[in-house]
């Protein structure tokens, strides 16, 4: 499996973890700990899938993913969010999200779902 | 007073003169009866008792006076006359002891026979006269006694009347007292309830916020230990990755233990009034909000110009802070796409703490501002109000901290002005 992983989380112990957990299965992981470096960094790499969250200064989750849509529009993505209310997956979901994940996220199903949007690739 | 019937018993042994005196005294006398001896008068006499009797005194079978003691031991005030003559002075004497009201001396004149009637019926007539007055006021006397004991036992049945109103009057004054005690404890318990309701309003609102503060937490928590168990498989778990993950993990633990301490605080129901500094609450009661706000993409912004010394309860006041900080949320999230703002200032005016809480969120209309401070007074749809939190902060501010709330509208919103 030699694909492109980007990993975009403001907070650095999150990103590093993930970032380990990833390595482990997937041998190229990138990360960026906003949405604005996130952009950056997805024009330089173009990865196959992007997981982000969506709280982030700068710029956040939800904007990048526009902003990617508009360059990509079938680029995958993996949301992962703090917030369980319906209201808000509802509004993340009409943004054409493949997967949305709530916090705290089990490794396991992040992976076994990269997996499989991986797979169509 | 009518004229009385005036009967006269004429007694005369003589035919002669019985016929004579006879016809005359039928002219003045309504009825007259005669009889030829005292014997006969006094059969008559008891018969028909007449009120006037004339009589001769030397008659056979019964003499005039031995008729008349007997009349007189009938014991009625008849008017009694003898006839005599001059030469017989032992009659005058007997006739006066027998009580004989007046003589007539033979031979006797027609003038002085009417004159002697005429005298007996005005005595008679003033007789009844004062019979009839005397009746008259023994009767008004009657009546009046009558009266009176009436009077008493009125006088009697209203005393027990009023006893009894008065009996009535303390017993309903007395069920009046236990219902005021009543209806007193019942609106103190519905206050109660109330105050109940609205914390446990607040208490849900901030399980939601600290929900929020832990996802974030746990979520690292949560990838910390599973990236122990891929390092495991992958044999790259040394003992500095294992020490440094586990530390880590209870150095997140510690913080989020902090924010449940902080939880209990402020359902602590210290009732003890102490002092404070406003400022300290402001900045805790933001802390707990703070990313649920962010969450909704509120601004919230605190200004403190003075330093504030209040005294009170710590945990109404942040209760109070928190309730308006919600409402203005709701109102926001409600009415506004963006831009949504609060702003928070604490300052000090005329020795008073005044703490002004303002947002953009377009206002109440001026008709209802009167009544937000009602409880169950609610605006928000789809039952998620409980109507209960801006009573319970005028409850809080004004009854138990003798403070001021007061809402007026801006241009944009609405400021909230706590002065205690």
């Amino acid at each position: 499996m030699g694909n492109r992983i980007l990993i975009v989380e403001d907070e650095v112990l999150i990103r590093e973890m993930l970032k380990e957990i990833f390595l482990a299965i997937f041998p190229e992981v990138y990360t960026a700990d906003n949405g604005e470096s996130g952009l950056l960094q997805y024009n330089r790499i173009h990865p196959d899938l992007v997981i982000t969250d969506i709280k982030m200064r700068k710029m956040d989750g939800l904007t990048m993913i526009d902003k990617i849509k508009e360059i990509n529009e079938t680029q995958k993505f993996i949301v992962i969010t703090a917030y369980s209310d319906e209201e808000h997956q509802r509004r993340v979901r009409k943004q054409g999200i493949d997967h949305l994940l709530v916090k705290p996220i089990d490794c396991r199903n992040l992976i076994d779902i990269s997996k499989n949007l991986l797979k169509n690739v | 007073m009518e004229k009385h019937k005036l009967r006269i018993l004429f007694v005369e042994d003589d035919d002669l003169m019985r016929e004579t005196i006879s016809n005359i005294l039928s002219k003045s006398a309504d009825e007259v009866f005669l009889a030829e001896n005292g014997l006969k008068g006094l059969e008559l006499y008891k018969e028909h008792k007449p009120e006037i009797v004339i009589t001769d005194i030397m008659m056979p079978e019964m003499n005039g006076l031995e008729m008349i003691r007997k009349i007189r031991q009938e014991g009625i005030p008849v008017k009694i006359a003898v006839v005599s003559a001059y030469s017989e002075k032992e009659n005058f004497l007997r006739s006066i002891t027998l009580g004989v009201n007046n003589f007539l001396i033979k031979p006797i004149s027609y003038r002085d026979l009417l004159k002697v009637i005429d005298d007996f019926a005005n005595v008679i007539f003033m007789e009844k006269k004062i019979e009839d007055e005397r009746n008259q006021r023994f009767q008004a006397q009657e009546e009046l006694k009558k009266a009176h004991v009436e009077l008493e036992s009125r006088v009697i049945e209203r005393t027990h009347e009023l006893a009894v109103a008065n009996q009535q009057l303390r017993e309903f004054q007395e069920t009046l007292q236990d219902k005021i005690e009543k209806s007193v404890a019942e609106i103190r318990m519905k206050d109660h309830i109330m105050m109940l309701q609205s914390r446990q309003a607040v208490m849900g609102e901030m399980i939601g916020h600290i929900g929020h503060q832990w996802r974030q937490p746990l979520n690292t928590i949560g990838l910390l230990t599973q990236s122990m168990l891929f390092s495991f498989r992958n044999n790259n778990l040394t003992d500095e990755v294992f020490d440094e993950r586990v530390s880590k993990i209870m150095e997140i633990l510690d913080h989020m233990s902090v924010t449940i301490d902080d939880f209990r605080d402020f359902f602590n129901p210290n009732r003890e009034k102490t002092t404070f500094e406003a400022d300290r609450i402001i900045r805790k009661t933001i802390s707990f909000v703070e990313n649920s706000f962010q969450k909704h993409k509120i601004t919230l912004r605190y200004e403190k110009e003075d330093d504030c010394i209040i005294e009170g309860f710590e945990n109404e006041y942040s209760q109070v802070l928190m309730n308006l900080l919600i409402n203005a949320k709701d109102a926001l999230v409600h009415n506004r796409q963006d831009n949504r703002k609060i702003a928070i200032r604490l300052s000090s005016q005329l020795g008073q703490s005044c703490l002004e809480v303002e947002d953009n969120a377009g206002g109440i209309p001026e008709e209802i501002r009167e009544n937000i401070f009602q409880p169950y007074f609610t605006t928000k749809k789809d039952h998620k109000g409980t109507g209960l939190g801006l009573y319970i902060c005028r409850t809080i501010v004004e009854k138990n901290m003798s403070g001021k709330i007061e809402i007026r509208n801006t241009n944009t919103g609405v400021i909230f002005t706590i002065r205690i």
